[in-house]
């Protein structure tokens, strides 16, 4: 058993920690919600990317593009874009989205993949294991700006147009909702155009004038159209980092809570059985002296 | 009162504009545009430039820089939307930062060789930001 010191020195640091774990889960709690309205304010654009390719799409079927370039047979090498967090503490955040990415490369080995990473923790596990890292990006708390998730996209892009890569995706994990994220593949590369609604060509695209011509517009349109769907992995991912920090944080917080009060009742009923003790011992030596 | 019609100006990280209005001036790629209600449908590739769009009062005019982009105009009741790669109004534009982006646009210019995408990249980020800087001289 232990002694009544030892216990409070027990509940001191468990105290500690909640008191850690607590501010860390409002810190989390505070970010996220700034990264939910990134991923809010992402969505217009993207939804609107996807409208204007997919009216491009029926003006201009059959064009040529590098990041068109499909892949005879089996791709022979794939790209990655992995998005993780730079740090832990937040539940399977990193590790769900790794295995994630793990899977997909299990077939090609590292002599045929390529990651271009995004967070601290995707890139060392992948390191370690001898895979070839192009690129590595930190994750800023407060998210990362489109100038910069552009860059990142580039490199992949410039990695499929070169050819040393047939397919890229991207591996992220999809904000659902503060409680609930799921990590999910897409792939990007080569970029498979949306269909229009009703998935006919026609329609009203045959009205439109195109300036200069829609080859041109599709040419700068479908590098942007990349560009826009790795920002928006990004922002998402962000958002979910938070979001499973949150939710393990208030998870610990619980626990400390649960550990303080069990340690507090063990510390009592030792503090009561050194009083019984002492109180037997002194009606014991009355007794011996009568 | 002119006829209006609905301009969104939206870029990855915000939607920085959704108003009536009763013209747009856009730098289109093939040369400045004048965009009216009922403008016929059309796509086109933005440069960077400045977007001028009175507002349907007719008195005010929203002035924003964009780095480039594109402008659809859709068929129907005209909506038109501007994708900006980024985009300020002109009056938020902070003019030692823009500033110190064009110097360290020339000096990517510089480093850069010749013919590589990163040279196309510098002078297009040389051109924004002038306009950057002279629009929001012209401002103050």
């Amino acid at each position: 058993m232990a002694t009544p010191r030892q216990i409070r020195g027990r509940i001191r640091v468990a105290k500690n920690i909640q008191q850690i774990t607590k501010a860390m889960k409002m810190v989390a709690a505070a970010r996220l919600r700034r990264a939910q309205e990134a991923v809010g304010a992402a969505r217009p654009y993207a939804k609107k990317m996807r409208d204007v390719m997919a009216s491009l799409g029926g003006a201009t079927g059959g064009v040529q593009h590098p990041l068109l370039r499909r892949a005879e047979g089996e791709p022979r090498a794939i790209g990655i874009l992995l998005i993780t967090g730079d740090r832990g503490l937040c539940g399977a955040y990193n590790s769900s989205v790794i295995r994630k990415a793990n899977d997909l490369v299990k077939s090609f080995g590292p002599e045929r993949t390529k990651l271009v990473c995004v967070g601290k923790k995707g890139a060392t596990f992948f390191r370690r294991r001898g895979f070839d890292v192009v690129a590595e990006h930190p994750v800023p708390a407060t998210g990362i700006s489109f100038a910069e998730a552009q860059a990142l996209a580039k490199t992949g892009r410039d990695l499929f147009a070169a050819g040393e890569i047939d397919v890229l995706y991207l591996v992220y994990t999809r904000f659902l909702s503060a409680l609930s994220q799921r990590p999910q593949e897409l792939q990007i590369l080569p970029i498979d155009p949306p269909e229009t609604e009703n998935g006919a060509v026609a329609g009203p695209t045959a009205e439109y004038l195109f300036e200069p011509d829609p080859e041109e517009i599709l040419a700068s349109l479908l590098p942007r159209y990349v560009d826009t769907q790795v920002y928006q992995a990004v922002v998402e991912s962000v958002a979910s980092e938070h979001g499973a920090r949150m939710t393990s944080m208030s998870a610990a917080t619980d626990n400390a809570g649960t550990m303080i009060s069990k340690l507090t009742l063990t510390l009592n009923r030792a503090r009561q059985a050194a009083i019984t003790k002492e109180i037997a011992e002194i009606v014991g030596g009355a007794e011996a002296l009568k | 009162m002119a006829t209006t019609y609905p301009l969104e100006v939206v870029t990855p990280e915000r939607v920085l504009l959704s108003e009536q209005v009763t013209m747009t001036i856009a730098p289109g790629s093939e040369g400045q545009l004048g965009i009216l209600a009922h403008h016929m449908p059309l796509m086109t590739e933005l440069a960077p430039g400045e977007v001028l769009a009175t507002l349907a009062d007719g008195r005010t005019t929203s002035h924003i820089v964009i780095s480039g982009g594109f402008l659809e105009i859709a068929a129907g009741e005209g909506r038109t939307t501007i994708l900006a790669d980024s985009a300020e109004r002109v009056d938020e534009i902070d003019i030692t930062r823009a500033e110190a982006d064009l110097a360290a646009a020339r000096q990517m210019l510089a480093d850069s060789s010749e013919g590589t995408s990163e040279q196309i990249e510098a002078r297009r980020s040389i051109a924004h930001n002038e306009i950057r800087v002279r629009a929001s001289r012209g401002q103050s």
